[in-house]
């Protein structure tokens, strides 16, 4: 999706749409009480935690325009990972 | 104060898988990915104990950061410039992407047609929002203090 341009926060949705429900339909399926914990445990690679200390780090260093666009980044990337995995628990009818 | 060790090895063991393989996602190379091991685990060691010792999770974890980025400053000699990248993936295991989740479902769950129980939902959605920020500013802030007290020592 990258080669193809796609747009980044559209990839992060897609993938954590694709891999909550994969993490979802597996355990379910061997009869797990915790799915909902598995969905989310399998979009924990996508936050963005470098983003999210150099918004920081970038403040820290007197760039505060640029460390705040950093920061609504990450927001905006953590938005679009959780709409992901919505769906997935809306499609698996999880209990959010 | 009593320091279950078995439960500090299994978070320092996990920390340092978890920190090695975001090392991996971050392009290290081999020789790094022992290091990026164990900034992990001493992260995670660091925030193991100071939650045993009663502190809170924005506390423990503000100690593991600063642990984590005074040990890269401290091994500088010996791993170059990128003792500083290296600390921050050992540091990336504790950003709290659960409660960020957590706080995200919270306010959607607070926007739906018929929310249960509003208040009781505002407070917690509220409570774990305000946990992922002092969360990720512990970790900045812990992880820079190393960097900049020793950077103005090089300066001054």
């Amino acid at each position: 999706m990258l080669r193809r341009d796609v747009n980044v926060f559209v990839i992060a949705a897609c993938v954590a749409f694709l891999s909550s429900s994969l993490a979802g339909w597996g355990a379910s399926r061997v009869g797990s009480s915790t799915v909902n914990v598995a969905m989310v445990a399998s979009v924990l690679m996508l936050v963005p935690g470098v983003p999210a200390y150099n918004a920081q780090s970038d403040i820290l260093e007197g760039h505060p325009t640029l460390g705040t666009a950093r920061g609504v980044c990450v927001v905006m990337l953590l938005m679009f990972i959780a709409i992901g995995v919505l769906l997935a628990q809306v499609l698996l009818g999880v209990q959010p | 104060m009593m320091v279950d060790v078995l439960h500090v090895l299994h978070q320092a063991l996990f920390g340092a898988v978890a920190a090695s393989g975001f090392g991996v996602l971050f392009n290290f190379g081999w020789r790094d990915l022992r290091w990026c091991a164990t900034s992990g685990a001493l992260a995670l060691t660091t925030r193991t104990i100071a939650q045993d010792a009663g502190w809170s999770l924005e506390a423990a974890t503000f100690a593991a950061a600063a642990a984590v980025g005074f040990g890269g400053r401290l091994l500088r000699a010996r791993l170059g410039i990128a003792s500083n990248a290296l600390a921050v993936a050992g540091c990336i295991p504790m950003v709290p992407g659960f409660f960020a989740a957590q706080a995200i479902f919270g306010l959607f769950a607070l926007t739906a047609a018929q929310p249960g129980n509003p208040s009781k939902l505002a407070v917690s959605t509220m409570e774990t929002a305000l946990r992922v920020i002092f969360t990720a500013g512990a970790i900045g802030a812990g992880l820079s203090i190393a960097t900049h007290i020793f950077r103005s020592e090089v300066h001054d």
